[in-house]
């Protein structure tokens, strides 16, 4: 055996993994007598020896990660019918476009109300940005809607996001109509920060928030400081998601915002 | 036959029917494995704990059915696994791997395993623990995800290729590359900590 044959045969020979018995004898004897393929066979198997050592290295998953599973696990079994499988946020677009196209015809509305809002009134000194207020507040923050043209409300979101190079806490406090009463009025999370690059916000034409669970020790990763009494529990955090599925920007929600939802690692709001 | 016994596929079966100690017994088994696969592949411990959650809520979802005439249930959720961690990783562009023919892969490193001395030995085993992890992390990604599932998940040549989706020789290969690459980078780490201490590498054995 020549050393270009011997060091075809050095992986699996260093791995205990060459079943060819008298293949195995004659890389042996090779190994023997060049000093070169020697010392390199005693190098794989050192190395065989490191990675076999190095196999229980990293640990077990956090045991927050199992309870999660396994509540979603027993909701899903108690009630399997509404959103069976957690689905891939590809596949909500469809309902998405109906958020779109809700969002549109409400656009549409608040324009055409505020055109007559413009026309009617002899004394509009304060009365347009009165009713763009009104409009903002008929708008529901969580509505899927196309980022451009802007509205009143996708436009605020941008300009967040835009402006967010170092997140803070915030309070978004929206005032909403009596028949929105029963969702929370009042969400304290921080600004949006952009997962891609600003200028690819441009070509996205419509998105989707959704509410997703993240381990706590996501916060660092935004620079973002972990309240170390909750380090175990998980984050709830809103994330906006473009139309092709790639998320665009992230906002933390506070823990009195957090709730599991399990039927749905990806639930929409 | 007790639940800790039964084969992956049938605790698969039995968990997906509604039976949760089969779907426990199986997260026990396989949650450690496919952490550490993710953790190792991505090198972020959050992206581990996520793609753990969604190898697990994929499982339950149904879907995507396991069918052993198609291949092991470790290539099967491993292959999930991968999925996950490559669209996290690809997303968030976490890793900076050495180019594929850059100058430091191309450098041959059988001079180097055929000095006398042993860098290798010179450092201890956590160390060694540690720059081996460091040295697998910075592997480009088709050689680190060879050595993951052959050496660290002691997944069999056919089983990691499935999981990958090449062919039994082409894994074969990458790993006997990835494992050259490996030795090199550790000769080199031992060989800057030797510098660094002013002390000359004896040989001795792992």
């Amino acid at each position: 055996m020549n050393c270009q044959a011997f060091e075809a045969l050095i992986t699996d020979l260093a791995r205990d993994g060459l079943q060819d018995e008298a293949a195995r004898l004659r890389a042996l004897d090779h190994a023997g007598s060049c000093p070169r393929c020697g010392a390199h066979l005693a190098d794989e198997q050192a190395l065989t020896a490191l990675l076999k050592r190095a196999r229980a290295d990293g640990g077990d998953a956090p045991a927050h990660v199992g309870t999660a599973i396994l509540s979603a696990y027993r909701s899903r079994r108690v009630d399997p019918t509404p959103a069976a499988p957690p689905q891939p946020v590809r596949r909500t677009l469809p309902s998405a476009y109906w958020g779109i196209a809700a969002a549109l015809v409400l656009t549409v509305i608040g324009v055409t109300a505020l055109r007559l809002l413009h026309f009617s009134e002899p004394n509009r000194n304060g009365r347009g940005s009165q009713a763009t207020k009104e409009l903002a507040q008929v708008v529901p923050s969580q509505t899927v809607r196309p980022l451009e043209p802007t509205t009143a409300k996708a436009g605020s979101v941008s300009d967040q996001m835009a402006s967010s190079a170092k997140p803070a806490i915030r309070k978004t406090s929206t005032k909403r109509p009596a028949h929105q009463e029963s969702r929370p009025a009042v969400e304290m999370g921080t600004d949006f920060i952009l997962l891609t690059h600003k200028s690819e916000l441009s070509s996205m034409e419509s998105g989707q928030l959704v509410r997703v669970l993240l381990p706590r020790t996501a916060l660092a990763s935004y620079g973002l400081p972990i309240n170390q009494e909750r380090a175990d529990k998980p984050v709830t955090a809103q994330v906006l998601i473009s139309q092709d599925g790639v998320a665009r920007a992230i906002r933390f929600l506070s823990d009195q915002d957090t709730r599991f939802i399990p039927s749905s690692m990806h639930s929409k709001k | 036959m007790a639940l800790e016994d039964a084969a992956d596929g049938e605790l698969f079966k039995r968990a997906l029917a509604g039976e949760e100690a089969a779907f426990a017994t199986l997260y026990r088994r396989w949650q450690g494995s496919i952490y550490r696969f993710s953790l190792r592949i991505s090198g972020s411990a959050p992206i581990a704990e996520d793609v753990t959650q969604e190898v697990f809520l994929s499982l339950m979802d149904g879907t995507s059915r396991f069918n052993p005439a198609l291949g092991s249930f470790p290539s099967y959720v491993f292959g999930i696994a991968r999925n996950h961690v490559l669209r996290r990783v690809s997303r968030e562009r976490i890793f900076a791997p050495i180019a594929e023919n850059s100058e430091e892969e191309n450098r041959g490193s059988h001079e180097e395993l055929s000095r006398p001395s042993d860098p290798l030995g010179d450092i201890t085993q956590q160390e060694m623990r540690e720059s081996l992890y460091r040295a697998i992390v910075t592997l480009p990604l088709r050689y680190r995800e060879v050595v993951v599932l052959c050496e660290l998940e002691e997944l069999k040549y056919a089983e990691a290729a499935r999981v990958i989706g090449c062919p039994e020789g082409t894994v074969r290969s990458r790993l006997h590359r990835a494992r050259t690459l490996l030795l090199h980078k550790l000769h080199e780490k031992a060989r800057k900590d030797s510098r660094t201490a002013g002390i000359e590498p004896a040989r001795c054995i792992l």
